[in-house]
């Protein structure tokens, strides 16, 4: 399998405190990879680093097989970024931005900023300044200039930042869209468990610095456990009666009165039926499944993802 | 931003014009020959002004608008994705500051001809003109090279306030010293002494002021190349 992105021991120090620690993490080709963390764990460090903004303390990255210390500039003219917010300049319209931008890469086709206009839904905006557009016009805007060059790798650090529910949903078929027409590489940061968990292929977890895993999402579901979850009025009592009349004892508290229970092996009509007769109040009573979001807590040790 | 450089530039040939206006209505120029009215004296006098007080503060300005402007609208990073190289980039910010100095180097010469023709001032002559064009472009090169630490200065503090300080403080400093010895070797007042060679400074040697200027100038592109290719971008 081909990489896109491969880093060796990637560290980045400032004074005291690790940002980025030992971070070996592979990208694969034409996959959307989701980069999972909270906020500060460390991802947007690390993506400054993949992009020549900030030098690395420690380590090496390699993009398409190459240094990017020894090809700087090979490599960045092959790749599109946003990082956190888009800037522009505010008393140029959008296509005089992206002229500009476009000259300096040496983009000799006319064409290009308005096809990319055109697929971020910016055609129309022609005498509006970027000053007066609003957050999700900046960062399509901003898409329009990672895209334009027609990279083969797209970096995109919380490219939903600002956003409000509609933009976050077109910025996330935009990206979509992208990687199906395209067949471009996508890395995208985030902080939001639910969209990572829609839009990647495979997910990156880092936590204080420190890529704790990669994980497939098709392997993920596949893998992950079922469980039934009960809640009722008193879980202690609950949970005595299912050791001792059903001899229940793989399960787990995740909330005061709510109890998962992975042994499966007995009916959950049996279990209600056990729970009511011994005068207890039966409010919830599902079997689910654990998602990425219970994944993550599991792996960086619970609390919520900031 | 061109508009406000421009009015600036404006200042020092508006005021000299008053201030040469207000010399001839009191007769000044005929008794006892206190002044002379005439183009390249007031375009002298223009000139002063500018290398002594205006010259700073306005290049300056426009030196750390050209530089902060990448930081404030946050355009530096998708610039150096590009990718651009960062000793182009300050190359090319420097390019654009000595462009934008000459331009309002030859505006205010222009100005200062259109006033002086207003005020029915003598002297206006090609020879006058192309001896005062040879000076103001001399300045303008060498308000150039001194405003450069105010380049290194942005890179580092990224705001205006640390450069609106700084090129204050130098125009003070350019006010106590213009009558002393130290006026030759001061960076920021030693044109003063290139343009006008009869100013007595005996004490040190007229290269020293070139030597003063060049360091000033060449020191302050150099470290904020090498400042600026160390940076990290955040």
């Amino acid at each position: 399998m081909e990489t896109a992105i491969k880093t060796y021991n990637l560290s980045k120090h400032y004074s005291t405190q690790k940002a980025v620690d030992q971070l070996n993490m592979t990208v694969r080709k034409g996959e959307i990879f989701g980069f999972l963390g909270r906020n500060g764990a460390g991802k947007t460090t690390t993506i400054r680093m993949l992009l020549g903004l900030i030098k690395p303390t420690e380590g090496n990255i390699e993009i398409f097989g190459m240094d990017l210390k020894k090809n700087k500039n090979r490599i960045l003219n092959r790749v599109g970024a946003i990082v956190e917010y888009s800037g522009f300049y505010p008393n140029l319209t959008g296509t005089e931005n992206l002229q500009v931008y476009a000259r300096l890469m040496g983009l000799k086709k006319q064409k290009a900023i308005q096809e990319a206009l055109e697929i971020v839904g910016l055609a129309d905006e022609t005498t509006k300044l970027v000053g007066n557009y609003s957050m999700g016009m900046k960062q399509r805007l901003g898409i329009a200039r990672a895209i334009m060059h027609h990279p083969e790798l797209l970096i995109f650090d919380e490219p939903t930042n600002g956003l409000d529910p509609i933009g976050i949903k077109e910025m996330r078929k935009l990206i979509k869209k992208l990687a199906n027409e395209r067949d471009i590489t996508i890395l995208v940061s985030s902080h939001i468990l639910s969209e990572i968990e829609q839009l990647a292929d495979r997910v990156g977890i880092i936590h204080h610095g420190v890529l704790l895993e990669e994980i497939d999402l098709k392997a993920l579901k596949n893998a992950n456990r079922k469980y039934l979850q009960i809640r009722t009025s008193s879980i202690s009592q609950a949970i005595k009666l299912m050791e001792n009349n059903l001899n229940i004892f793989e399960h787990e508290l995740v909330e005061e009165n709510v109890l998962r229970i992975y042994n499966l092996d007995t009916p959950p009509a049996q279990i209600n039926r056990l729970l009511v007769e011994s005068q207890l109040e039966v409010m919830e009573l599902v079997m689910k499944e654990d998602n990425l979001e219970d994944y993550f807590i599991g792996i960086t040790g619970g609390g919520s993802i900031g | 931003m061109l508009l406000i450089t421009l009015a600036g530039a404006s200042v020092s040939p508006f005021i000299n014009f008053l201030m040469f206006k207000a010399i001839e209505r009191l007769d000044m120029d005929e008794v006892n020959n206190v002044a002379v009215i005439d183009f390249p004296t007031y375009a002298d006098q223009t000139n002063f002004f500018i290398i002594l007080i205006i010259g700073v503060m306005l290049y300056g300005l426009l030196t750390t608008y050209s530089f902060s402007r990448e930081y404030q609208d946050d355009t530096l990073k998708s610039l150096l994705i590009i990718p651009i190289n960062r000793t182009m980039f300050i190359i090319s910010k420097c390019l654009l500051v000595f462009i934008w100095i000459m331009f309002l180097t030859i505006y205010t010469l222009g100005l200062s001809m259109v006033f002086a023709l207003l005020g029915g001032f003598a002297g206006i002559n090609v020879t006058n003109i192309l001896q005062v064009g040879k000076v103001y472009l001399l300045t303008g090169f060498m308000m150039f090279l001194l405003v450069m630490p105010l380049m290194l200065l942005t890179s580092i503090l990224k705001s205006y306030v640390a450069s609106v300080a700084f090129t204050i403080g130098i125009v003070i400093v350019n006010l106590v010293i213009m009558n002393s010895e130290f006026l030759a070797i001061y960076p920021w007042s030693a044109p003063l002494r290139i343009v006008n060679p009869l100013i007595n400074v005996a004490t040190f040697p007229y290269w020293y002021s070139w030597v003063a200027i060049l360091i000033t100038g060449f020191l302050g592109i150099l470290l904020t190349i090498i400042y600026f290719n160390r940076q990290d971008i955040q």
